[in-house]
């Protein structure tokens, strides 16, 4: 089974765009959401190894969702995904936690290599736990 | 800020309209549209600055962006809405990320509206400037309609 990624946008066409983009590779679409508060729902259901999360939507936009999803699971690796990419809207992501900003229309490549490190650093962070833990018991 | 608006809404039109939709539109002097048989898309702002971004069109060339953006598959009637509003939606993020760059303000967009038939609103006669620029493509004429 491939790493999780959970799809949250209002827009069918970008749930393809990323299913089209993840086929064939380590990475797979294990949730879709076409709304904040019904990803809020259901994450604990997906337990989604990365979030792709739109700013404009219906109901509570991206920035809320990311932040109240970030107050319950401080873990949520999320690459904000949007056609507004403006300075402050970055800077507003970057101010709740989010370093990972893709400003529409997806470029495969980016995608890729925004998955590829956001969850490297995962794994480097499980690293250093199974290190601390290491030093812990010594 | 009119010459500069132009410029930038041009080069996105064209840019995302390719990128995206692959298709090619060239600019023309003037394009009339059907009352009957065209389509509106349209978006607001809200936050420092009041800006109406306005996509005229008929659905030959809905139609091709949507299977475009599908990748040439076939495109049900209901599906012609969804893709566009979506091809709309980066279109106008682009605008309106470059704009609050520029004046270093900030804005939002609402979710775009489709509209059968030509879009009217009181904004257009009153005291808004109004610009306006047209194309044409293999598959129809377009209209973009900057309000603010």
């Amino acid at each position: 089974m491939g790493k999780k990624v959970f799809v949250v946008d209002d827009s069918v066409f970008i749930l393809e765009q990323i299913k089209d983009i993840l086929s064939q590779t380590e990475f797979e679409v294990a949730g879709y959401a076409k709304d904040g508060e019904t990803a809020l729902e259901i994450y604990e259901q997906v337990q989604p190894d990365a979030v792709t999360l739109d700013i404009i939507m219906p109901g509570m936009d991206g920035i809320d969702t990311a932040k109240l999803m970030l107050e319950k699971w401080p873990d949520a690796k999320i690459v904000m995904m949007s056609s507004l990419g403006d300075d402050e809207i970055i800077e507003q992501a970057k101010e709740i936690g989010i370093q990972h900003f893709i400003c529409k229309p997806i470029e495969e490549n980016t995608l890729l290599d925004v998955l590829k490190v956001m969850l490297d650093e995962n794994l480097d962070e499980n690293l250093n736990e199974d290190l601390n833990e290491n030093l812990d018991e010594d | 800020m009119s010459n500069e608006l132009n410029e930038i809404v041009d080069n996105s039109f064209k840019d995302i309209t390719k990128r995206v939709a692959k298709i090619e539109m060239s600019n023309i002097d003037y394009a009339t549209f059907d009352n009957e048989t065209s389509k509106s898309l349209v978006i607001n702002t809200f936050g420092d600055y009041e800006l109406t971004i306005v996509f005229y069109t008929g659905i030959d060339v809905m139609r091709a962006i949507t299977e475009n953006m599908k990748r040439g598959k076939k495109a049900a009637d209901s599906e012609i809405s969804i893709y566009t509003k979506e091809y709309f939606n980066i279109f106008c993020g682009r605008v309106i990320t470059t704009v609050n760059n520029i004046t270093k303000k900030s804005v939002k967009f609402s979710v775009p509206d489709v509209i059968d038939g030509l879009y009217s609103d009181d904004a257009t006669q009153d005291d808004f400037n109004l610009n306006e620029l047209y194309y044409d493509s293999e598959y129809g004429p377009a209209k973009i309609q900057v309000i603010y």
